[in-house]
């Protein structure tokens, strides 16, 4: 036997007969109701979708979406609590946009809570070397340097680096999101980075400013609901907290290590 | 090289224990890119795709509103505050079942399987992870066994 394989669905695997119970009964309960199951279910037979396959399509709802988005709300509390003067200006805004009399939704307009959350994706990024690795499905090969093109003794033999077919690749999310050229002060958490006249503002080769979803074909399908999900939350808590360290007996606050967090 | 290069560079490496022996190409995940591959992204786009999204706004917003309740009933709490939040919105997209309690079993099963999956992620020191470095015996062994 071998029980290490039952955590994932091998076999008679918990996570494989988890999901699978869960989607049938969804379907079986709620009968003509519309949830992703029923959608799973139905497509089924046009696809010859196996047990294996409709329990891993809803089980990925909750591997891809739950841990990730609460870690990122983790990420958060801990910005608040380590960068207490990124808190005033939410506030400021917050106060003036939405007011005392109901919490943010997703019409207002707050251009700082939306750097805010692009700077808590930045930060301290959920899948730190970018996830699950991607592998070519052909040779390739990666640019030869300029600086090796200009040398009198460059020939054009010379193709650059050789990335053979299904070498593992990963996009290292952590050294990107610290690139002192991207980001300076890449350890400090500053929403106003991604203003575009603030003095630490810095090009970036996609319009989001950061790489946390990943990549390519393979980029996250459920990216659009976590940054929906993300904004309304992080404005909410904004709005109606005021974030701060824990205090010990003597009401000394206590510091926090904003490497000590994974 | 992952984004400009993404027709060729969308498949996964050979992953021993994740893309073989747990749920493999069973998932889209780990799944090699492919024909097969294209059939669960365009399945998993109907439950999460763009044009969706904004249709959950509704309970998810709700959801948002009760961990603002949480944390004022139990600031010390918070953290579960947020896993109860998360993981009810994915279970109203698949299965129109709030997850109203944090003592919900889903919440204590779906943290165990997450765990154990992390574990199985990473090539490692010790069984079974050791197969990463040394894959020849699953498939006389293992697979007969199990």
């Amino acid at each position: 036997m071998a029980p290490w394989k039952h955590g994932l669905g091998g076999g008679k695997g918990r996570g494989r007969s988890f999901y699978y119970a869960l989607a049938e009964e969804a379907v079986r309960k709620n009968g003509g109701e519309t949830c992703y199951a029923k959608k799973v279910f139905d497509e089924a037979p046009k696809y010859g979708l196996t047990n294996l396959e409709i329990a891993s399509l809803n089980g990925n709802l909750f591997g891809a979406g739950s841990d990730t988005s609460s870690s990122t709300l983790c990420t958060f509390t801990l910005a608040c609590v380590a960068f207490p003067d990124a808190l005033p200006k939410a506030w400021e805004e917050l106060d003036r946009v939405v007011g005392p009399y109901r919490s943010p939704g997703l019409d207002d307009d707050l251009p700082y809570i939306r750097a805010f959350v692009k700077e808590v994706f930045r930060w301290r990024s959920v899948a730190i070397i970018g996830g699950q690795p991607h592998a070519p499905i052909q040779d390739d090969y990666y640019k030869v340097c300029e600086l090796l093109k200009r040398s009198p003794n460059f020939s054009n033999s010379v193709q650059g680096w050789y990335i053979p077919k299904n070498t593992w690749v990963q996009g290292n999310v952590w050294a990107i999101h610290r690139s002192e050229n991207e980001f300076p002060e890449p350890d400090r958490f500053y929403p106003e980075r991604f203003f575009e006249d603030n003095p630490l503002h810095r090009p970036f080769p996609n319009d989001k400013g950061y790489m946390t979803f990943g990549w390519g074909r393979r980029v996250c399908s459920g990216q659009g609901l976590a940054e929906q999900g993300t904004f309304l939350t992080v404005a909410r808590l904004l709005w109606a907290f005021n974030i701060q360290k824990a205090l010990d007996k003597s009401g000394n606050e206590i510091p926090v290590d904003i490497f000590d967090y994974t | 090289m992952l984004d400009k290069r993404a027709a060729i560079y969308s498949s996964r490496p050979r992953m021993v224990v994740f893309g073989e022996l747990s749920m493999g190409q069973s998932n889209i995940v780990s799944m090699f890119y492919g024909d097969r591959w294209r059939v669960h992204r365009k399945l998993t786009h109907m439950g999460v795709g763009l044009q969706l999204v904004r249709s959950y706004s509704g309970f998810q917003n709700n959801e948002s509103k009760v961990v603002a309740l949480e944390i004022l009933k139990d600031p010390k709490d918070y953290v579960m505050a947020y896993e109860r939040y998360a993981a009810s919105v994915v279970s109203i997209i698949g299965f129109n079942r709030r997850i109203s309690s944090k003592e919900d079993p889903i919440i204590t099963e779906v943290i165990a399987v997450m765990q154990k999956a992390a574990e199985l992620n990473v090539p490692g020191k010790t069984f079974p992870m050791l197969l990463e470095t040394f894959p020849c015996k699953i498939k006389s062994h293992f697979c007969c066994t199990s």
